[in-house]
């Protein structure tokens, strides 16, 4: 089983500086986010599906947050599609609408909404996967110091990332150890119920290690009050300026795009499954 | 599940609990934890299973109820394929104690955490009513039963992991390393729970690397090297075999390394415990 999100390796992507592709993650939040536009998203992540493939392969899909992604995206649409206040107009099968008792008819305006933002999510949760995948935790953890955010934060965020295998493995053991002592999972509520019998040791556990962490830290005199020295020196190469200036440079051109022409919205527009995601209507 | 098992054809082999053949275990990531491993647990035992970190020890004894599933060869509980069966289903028959008493217990207070796996069987009240009662009576947990098991020290914690397990009623009870990280008065109570759980008719498999442990409560001895049993018999017979020893990196308790060393005085090699050793002292008049 894999137990870190970290993906060894020598790509391009793996020797970039840390603060190359925080930028990049942040360039691509701030762009999905500004546009109201499925389009923006979907460029978005066809680029970074595909650096994730050439920095890791296709193991990166037995990843179990990627994995994970189709059920948001299903759910969030589903979702705004019955309740978004901005559904006016029902989808039909065949003369049919879709109707749900109490939530009523799935629209396409509210579709839409949640077609779109559903994607942002999906861009935003890839791009923090392309950072945190071929970055090594304490590379990253100097380059959030380097961005000038305190030590103690970026050692916290470091932590916790450190902290996400352990628990797996520790929640493999105690479903285990529940298992031994015939804990049932033949049905849905079974399974739901099974995890108060995952959850209670697994929470004690984490609390008393972070509590046994913090005192092994500062008997290693961690936070004293002197400058602290670097083992791993990270330095930016010319590749990462390239970069960081192209990343700044397609962000101000979005920025500039929403500036003149408005947040790119069909969403009254849309009457079909593909409409959802490419404005045919709009080009007829 | 209780009429699957009465339909279930006898196979010729049920006079063994566990029966263990040509069992090869290998990890996702690729380690071989186990190769060709055989062996027969009978109905009433005590057993120790003694080796280095990652002989396999753990590994072997996660088959017994289906936790780990074999890459290779066949586990038999009570003549039935483990492969076959859930580890929910096999909990009936075998239990498993882990090293770590707080990957078990999450309810809020002892009596709740005994019931825990009785209700899980489902059986009626009034048996698990007799079966908590007597789970209480073997282990002295009287005075905890309103206590949150968190509140409670290792020793007394790991003890209700142990009774918790015991209620269930299985006929074998695995204890993963019970001694490590127990004080005195740990060790003494988790002396008294195997002297009681053999008393009462049952099969005790424990890990251990904790040898005055092994000599004071295991009638057998298997010791695993390098995913392999290397050997399979009595305590007494394990401390007077160097070469298993050495192989296995063991040392024997203090007391029949004393022994040992006073075997040009007519002392026998095989003491293993203080008052062995005290009647050899007098027999040879030292």
């Amino acid at each position: 089983m894999k137990t870190t999100l970290y993906y060894p390796g020598d790509s391009i992507l793996h020797r970039l500086d840390p603060r190359t592709k925080m930028v990049w993650m942040i360039c691509t939040m701030i762009s999905v986010f500004i546009f109201y536009n499925p389009l923006v998203s979907i460029v978005m992540i066809i680029v970074l599906i595909l650096a994730l493939l050439y920095a890791v392969g296709t193991d990166i899909f037995k990843n179990a947050l990627i994995q994970f992604i189709p059920i948001i995206i299903l759910t969030v649409s589903i979702t705004h599609g019955f309740v978004n206040p901005a559904g006016k107009t029902p989808i039909l099968v065949g003369s049919m609408p879709i109707h749900l008792p109490y939530f009523g008819n799935m629209m396409w305006e509210g579709l839409y909404i949640g077609v779109q933002m559903s994607l942002r999510i999906t861009a935003v949760i890839l791009a923090s996967i392309i950072l945190v995948a071929t970055t090594k935790t304490e590379d990253m953890v100097s380059g959030i110091a380097k961005l000038g955010i305190p030590y103690q934060y970026a050692s916290f965020f470091g932590m916790s990332l450190q902290m996400i295998p352990i628990l797996q493995e520790e929640a493999i053991i105690i479903v285990q150890a529940q298992r031994a002592r015939a804990l049932r999972e033949n049905n849905l509520w079974e399974k739901v119920m099974a995890l108060v019998p995952l959850f209670v040791p697994l929470a004690v556990g984490s609390m008393q290690r972070a509590e046994t962490t913090a005192m092994v830290l500062e008997a290693r005199a961690y936070g004293a009050p002197v400058t602290r020295t670097e083992l791993r020196v990270i330095r930016l190469a010319p590749l990462d300026y390239v970069l960081i200036i192209l990343f700044l440079a397609v962000l101000i051109g979005l920025i500039v795009t929403r500036i003149a022409y408005g947040n790119l919205s069909w969403m009254d527009s849309v009457r079909s499954f593909w409409g959802l995601f490419f404005p045919v209507q709009l080009i007829k | 599940m209780n009429q699957n098992r009465s339909s279930q054809a006898p196979t010729p082999d049920s006079s063994h609990l566990v029966e263990v053949r040509g069992l090869v275990h290998i990890y996702p990531n690729g380690t071989q934890a186990l190769t060709d491993v055989s062996i027969n647990i009978g109905t009433h035992e005590k057993l120790a299973i003694i080796g280095q970190n990652g002989s396999g020890k753990t590994t072997l004894v996660k088959h017994f109820n289906g936790l780990l599933q074999p890459s290779q060869g066949i586990v038999l509980i009570r003549g039935e394929d483990t492969r076959k069966k859930r580890t929910s289903y096999l909990a009936e028959t075998v239990g498993y104690v882990f090293q770590n008493p707080n990957h078990q217990l999450f309810c809020v207070n002892v009596l709740e955490e005994l019931r825990f796996g009785l209700q899980n069987l489902r059986l009626p009240q009034a048996e698990i009513n007799r079966k908590v009662e007597e789970a209480i009576e073997m282990f002295h947990l009287r005075p905890y039963l309103e206590a949150h098991p968190y509140s409670l020290n290792m020793g007394a914690r790991k003890l209700v992991a142990i009774a918790s397990i015991f209620a269930m009623g299985p006929q074998l009870i695995i204890l993963d390393e019970p001694t490590t990280g127990q004080d005195y008065p740990g060790r003494k109570i988790l002396s008294q729970a195997i002297t009681s759980i053999y008393a009462a008719g049952k099969t005790v498999v424990f890990v251990s690397h904790d040898m005055v442990f092994v000599a004071e409560h295991a009638d057998r001895a298997v010791v695993m090297s390098r995913a392999k049993i290397i050997f399979d018999g009595a305590p007494r017979d394990l401390f007077v075999r160097d070469d298993v020893l050495k192989v296995a990196d063991l040392r024997p308790p203090p007391i029949t390394q004393l022994a040992q060393k006073l075997t040009d005085h007519g002392v026998s090699a095989s003491v293993l415990n203080v008052s062995e050793m005290v009647s050899e002292i007098r027999r040879c008049r030292l």
